[in-house]
């Protein structure tokens, strides 16, 4: 007893008498996907994911409720990247998020594609290299009045506003319920995505047309899967894209699969769900 | 021990008898106006012919001194050299002046003690035997100081042989007080009595004079034929006495258990690399040097961290030398210009209680007092070299037989540094002049400073451990190794103290100083994105701070005895001080891949500050028992602001129609009251007891227009008790409390000073100074203290993670501070040739625990040994230093702060990392010496 008084005394005399309220925290990170087999969109369409990849991170969780530029100070971060198969339930360790303990009230990430203030154009890093450059792959099918419809979607998600130059493109809103007081019995934190919510404002029936050739009509059309070449408003020639194993896309014709432009609206409607739309899921799990 | 034998033996001397002596005092007497050893050894009769010289003055001198100048001694010398049976007498190679017992002092008594001092063969002294005694107390006085004493031990041909001398001690109170510089002029009335040991006057024993300056008078007075002092009249009395005034008892001024006097002694016994370095010896204070030699030192002190000196009053030579609304810090104190040959001791009052401490005396106040010994005297030159093309050129000069306070110094000193991107080079020089004969002196000090160095900046802990970047590198971008820093400054000061035949005393002095500062440093590495260029980023975060600050000041005081009746005294003591700053400065973001183009600007601002104070304080002494002091100081504080870049709108913003600018002015008031009281039951043991209010100005570019100027107001209290047996120990124990309405920290982002709220301190002091025997000399102190932050600003929208929490550990401010100064020395070789061969050894030994750093950092505990060796024979000196020897890889300064060093890899770290600045690894240094 008196030996442990006497550690103690030297404990403070050599490190002082108040402990600090905040405590060093190395939380693992896991990151995982929602096994979503099928979607169904409101007008019907049948979407099936083959691969839905994103390049996720770096990650600041702050202690203000506005992230942004009032984080230059965050409370933890993990500062790398990684690739997550976003269709896969299964959680996997990516590193370990840093800090200190103390109340988080935002988030902030970005999606392989950085904006630093070191320079004007955005760094690619390592998890958006792996995907040639891109923060999120999509592939998939959709089913769209009974036509199979392939579709890939390769988007790069950056910072694009030159006032928030080195400010990380996602970020919590104000509407966005988030809270968490960080303690010592935090074991580690979760963030779980789900593709299907990216996908749900989705209008692929725009690319399956059943159009004939008429006059002022284009010169090639779609039919469901029948691709037509019209002349003066006559059809002059036509083919199955299915019998190629393709289909009919709305002034492409037969084409391997759909590919989802930038600028597209199909593109933009992604766009807007990853950055803006429903957010992945944070789940602290403690002792 | 037995005593030596009296005329018996030829190895052996003693002192003569009475007889013998009555009939070298008549003898003597006839001779005009010389001085007479009583000292006789074996051979006495043909001896003590020898030793009545006409020249005697100049054995005040050191031997090698006198020969040089083929004195007298000189021949003497060759002569007894030459013949073997002859006696060499001793010499005097240390002195320590005796202290006059308080009570007695008290009392106005005076005494005179005779000692018969044995010298061994060794040169220490022996036994002491009282011969004539007037009291207890005087009789331990002159033990005690004559036991510290150390001699060239007398010569039997080439033998070293013990031998008996004769010593009185006058303790007698002159009417004239000893001469102070302006920290010591503003002590008590115990300052005025001086004691006067007497050693004999002898041509034999260099006695060591005293470092005040009528000391040196009054042994030339005496010792010159033609004097017309009333030395004459004392030699034809007496003439076995020689009355010289003793060093003043600064441990007598001390009115709380804080207030340390540090004497030359205990400042030399460690290795210092440069003169600033000398404050390591103040109990409580840890310095460090982070940024190399042009960029004022970090100071800690009683848990307080005042970074580049916000919370201690620094004076040299009765200047002050903080800055205030310095850009780089409030109350800026760059102490790089001080050569510390000169420094005659440090005056360290810890806490506030004296109602002359003004402006930044919030952790305490520290005087540095110029002077030069006058073993000393002459010119002295010196050259250093040392690791990493260290080079230091100093040649130091104080006239013979001049005042101790009138001296020049100059020093020039050039190195590579430690490290990548450490090169600097620092010139200084420090003249002055007392002058003035009766009661009025006058004092002129001139300094002036110039220094310019790279330093390496912070490195991220992080990128040191993972090997990313070695610990003494700089990152390898060009905004890192433009980091650099220019200081000049120019101090001039004259003074004049009055010193009345009743103890009154005054003082009135005018200075001047010229500051220009400027700074590269990049802390944060590239997180800064222009305010006022479009999309400017990256481009590093390259601050340049610059700061001029012109500064005129008055200080005045007068002192005197207003009520006396038994035991029971009251002195009164006013005074006022002043000064006026004005101050031009300027922050900006500087491109160094662009030949240093501007490409932001922070701050652009003139200040012109006005501080007025004025202060009073009453003495009460009762008897020996106690004595109480009460003050008041008032300060009066008023600063107009033109700050050329307020009101300016971002670009973010919507420009409005203005023209930036924000011109503005406050004034406030500040007061406090100070008190002390000292029970005093025994001779050794003092009670103190202190209370006091001071204040430290604020940062004027902070303020806003017609505010109160918020000053920090702190609020001291001391509780210790001293134990005091003369230099051989005295030890002082005490705990204390203080507390500080609003306090500042270093923010890095901006480099510079944030306000941090209200923080308190209760620490616990212990400091013991002994001498336990001539050849030691030894400084131990401990400080421990508890430092938290009561009310740092809460979390804003705008800063919602901020650096300080309520509660937690004030940053930066180590919980226990430890500091030892040991130094031995001997004679290796009682003779070599014509001198002894003297070696010294010093060490300093500092400590630090892991200080608390803002965001739940720990910076390392820091150990540091600085040890040294060296030789003086006759005019030639060879010293040997070691820093950091034990090659301890620290850091000089830790912060926590989030910063960006990786511009090309894409991903910036947000969270508060430490950054350390490299300490100096091992390093060396070699002087050799010369004296002319």
């Amino acid at each position: 007893m008196k030996t442990k008084l006497f550690y103690i005394f030297v404990s403070i005399m050599y490190l002082g008498c108040e402990h600090s309220t905040q405590e060093a925290v190395n939380l693992p990170i896991f990151v995982k996907g929602t096994n979503t087999p099928q979607i169904l969109l409101g007008d019907n369409t049948e979407i099936t994911l083959e691969r839905a990849d994103l390049a996720f991170g770096p990650l600041y969780l702050c202690a203000g409720v506005n992230a942004g530029d009032l984080c230059d100070v965050a409370r933890l971060e993990w500062p790398d990247s990684v690739v997550i198969n976003t269709l896969n339930s299964q959680a996997q360790e990516v590193g370990e998020l840093q800090g200190v303990t103390g109340l988080v009230l935002s988030w902030m990430y970005d999606l392989g594609i950085s904006s630093q203030l070191t320079r004007n154009e955005p760094f690619i890093l390592s998890a958006a290299q792996e995907l040639d450059g891109y923060s999120l792959v999509i592939e998939g099918k959709a089913l769209v009045s009974d036509i199979e419809l392939p579709f890939t979607v390769s988007m790069g998600l950056k910072q694009s506003d030159d006032t928030e130059l080195g400010v990380p493109i996602i970020r919590k809103s104000l509407s966005d319920p988030f809270q968490k007081e960080v303690n010592l019995n935090d074991q580690n934190l979760t963030i779980q995505f789900d593709p299907s919510t990216w996908m749900q404002k989705l209008d692929f029936s725009q690319y399956i047309k059943h159009e004939n050739c008429s006059e002022g009509s284009l010169e090639l059309l779609c039919n469901g899967t029948q691709e037509l070449h019209c002349a003066h408003g006559e059809k002059i020639s036509e083919r199955n894209c299915s019998d190629l194993g393709q289909v009919c896309i709305s002034e492409q014709g037969c084409v391997d699969q759909l590919i989802i432009k930038e600028n597209s609206e199909a593109y933009r409607s992604i766009r807007n769900s990853v950055i803006s739309g429903i957010r992945p899921k944070f789940t602290w799990n403690q002792d | 021990m037995s005593n030596p034998p009296v005329i018996q033996s030829n190895q052996m001397c003693s002192i003569t008898g009475m007889l013998t002596e009555g009939f070298l005092i008549r003898f003597m007497s006839k001779l005009p106006k010389v001085y007479l050893l009583i000292i006789s050894c074996i051979s006495m009769l043909p001896i003590e012919m020898t030793w009545a010289d006409k020249n005697a003055s100049s054995a005040q001198k050191s031997t090698s001194i006198s020969i040089e100048h083929g004195s007298p001694e000189s021949h003497q010398h060759e002569t007894r050299e030459a013949n073997s049976a002859e006696l060499l007498l001793p010499k005097l190679i240390k002195s320590v002046d005796a202290t006059y017992p308080v009570q007695a002092l008290a009392k106005q008594q005076e005494a005179q003690v005779d000692l018969l001092v044995t010298i061994l063969s060794n040169g220490h002294v022996g036994e002491v035997v009282v011969e004539q005694s007037s009291d207890h107390q005087f009789d331990q006085a002159a033990i005690s100081a004559v036991k510290q004493w150390t001699f060239e031990p007398a010569f039997q041909g080439t033998t070293a042989v013990d031998c008996r001398i004769r010593i009185p001690f006058l303790f007698t109170i002159p009417k004239e007080v000893p001469e102070h510089d302006q920290r010591a002029g503003e002590t008590n009335e115990t300052l005025s009595v001086s004691v006067n040991s007497a050693p004999v006057n002898s041509t034999s024993i260099n006695k060591k004079a005293t470092s005040v300056q009528e000391s040196k008078k009054t042994q030339r007075s005496q010792s010159t034929p033609k004097s017309d002092t009333g030395s004459k009249q004392e030699l034809d009395k007496d003439p076995i006495t020689l009355t010289v005034s003793g060093h003043d008892n600064k441990y007598l001024l001390q009115q709380s258990a804080s207030d340390f006097y540090i004497s030359k002694d205990v400042i030399n016994a460690a290795p210092h690399q440069e003169g600033a370095d000398l404050l390591q010896t103040t109990p409580g204070l840890y310095i460090g040097r982070s940024k190399g030699p042009a960029i004022a030192h970090n100071y800690m002190l009683r848990g307080f961290d005042s970074e580049h000196g916000q919370d201690i009053a620094f004076t040299v030579g009765g200047i002050p030398i903080n800055l205030p609304s310095h850009i780089h810090g409030q109350g800026y104190s760059d102490l790089g210009f001080l050569i510390g040959d000169v420094v005659d001791g440090l005056e360290v009052i810890e806490g506030v209680h004296k109602p002359e401490q003004g402006d930044f005396a919030v952790a305490g106040s520290i005087g540095v007092s110029l002077g030069i010994d006058d073993t000393q005297d002459g010119l002295k030159l010196s050259l250093t070299q040392g690791t990493w093309n260290t080079s230091k050129y100093k040649a130091i000069w104080s006239p013979k037989n001049g005042s101790a306070k009138t001296f020049g110094a100059f020093e020039i000193t050039t190195s590579d540094g430690f490290g990548q991107n450490r090169m600097g080079t620092v010139s200084n020089g420090m003249f002055q002049h007392q002058f003035g004969e009766g009661k009025t002196k006058h004092r002129l000090l001139a300094i002036l400073h110039s220094a310019r160095s790279n330093f390496a900046g912070v490195l991220r802990y992080d990128d040191v451990e993972s090997g990313k970047i070695c610990f003494t590198c700089v990152y390898p971008y060009a905004t890192a190794k433009a980091q650099n820093a220019l200081a000049n400054r120019l101090l001039l000061g004259f003074f004049t103290n009055y010193k009345g035949d009743h103890g009154e005393r005054g003082e009135i002095g005018i200075w001047l100083s010229y500051d220009h500062f400027r700074m590269q440093s990049n802390y944060t590495g590239f997180q800064e994105i222009s305010r006022t260029l479009e999309r400017e980023a990256g481009r590093g975060d390259l601050i340049e701070q610059r700061n001029q600050t012109r500064s005129v000041g008055i200080k005045s005081r007068y002192r005197k005895q207003v009520f006396a009746h038994s035991d029971l005294k009251l002195f009164s003591e006013f005074g006022a001080d002043g000064r006026m700053d004005f101050i031009d400065q300027s922050q900006s973001l500087l491109d160094a891949t662009v030949r240093n183009q501007t490409w932001d600007q922070r701050v652009d601002a003139s200040v012109n500050a006005v501080d007025l104070g004025g202060w009073g304080d009453l003495k009460w002494i009762f008897g020996r028992y106690a004595s109480l002091h009460t003050g008041v100081r008032v300060d009066s504080l008023s600063y107009e602001i033109d700050d050329r870049l307020g009101n300016f709108a971002p670009l973010t913003r919507p420009q409005d129609s203005y023209i930036t600018g924000f011109r503005r002015s406050a004034l406030g008031l500040a007061w406090g009251p100070r008190a002390s009281l000292e029970l005093k039951p025994f001779s050794w043991w003092s009670i103190f007891m202190s209370y006091g209010e001071g204040y430290r100005s604020p940062q004027a570019r902070l303020l806003e227009d017609g505010e109160e100027a918020p000053f920090s107001k702190v609020k001291s209290s001391d509780l210790g008790v001293r134990f005091d047996w003369g230099s051989a120990f005295r030890l002082a124990l005490g705990g204390y409390h203080t507390k500080l309405s609003d306090d500042v920290a270093f923010e890095a982002s901006e480099g510079r000073l944030e306000r941090t709220g209200a923080t308190q301190r209760l620490g616990f002091f212990a400091h013991l100074n002994s001498q336990p025997f001539p050849w030691l000399i030894s400084s131990l102190s401990a400080t421990f203290v508890n430092a938290e932050l009561l009310d740092p600003p809460p979390a804003s929208a705008e800063e919602p993670f901020p650096a300080f929490q309520k509660g937690q550990q004030l940053p930066f401010v180590p919980p226990l501070v430890v500091r030892a100064d040991v130094a031995v020395q001997h004679n290796l070789i009682q003779r070599l040739g014509l001198f002894p061969l003297q070696a010294r050894m010093g060490l300093g030994f500092s400590h630090l625990s892991p200080r608390p750093l803002p965001y739940n950092q720990f910076a390392d505990s820091v150990s540091l040994l600085d040890v040294s060796a060296g030789l003086v024979w006759g005019r030639l000196n060879i010293s040997f230093e070691l820093y950091n020897a034990l090659n301890t890889e620290y850091a000089a300064l830790e912060y926590s702060f989030p910063s960006d060093w990786t511009p090309n890899d894409g991903i910036r770290s947000r969270t508060p990392m430490r950054h350390r600045a490299a300490g100096s690894p091992l390093s060396w240094l070699l002087t050799l010496g010369v004296s002319l």
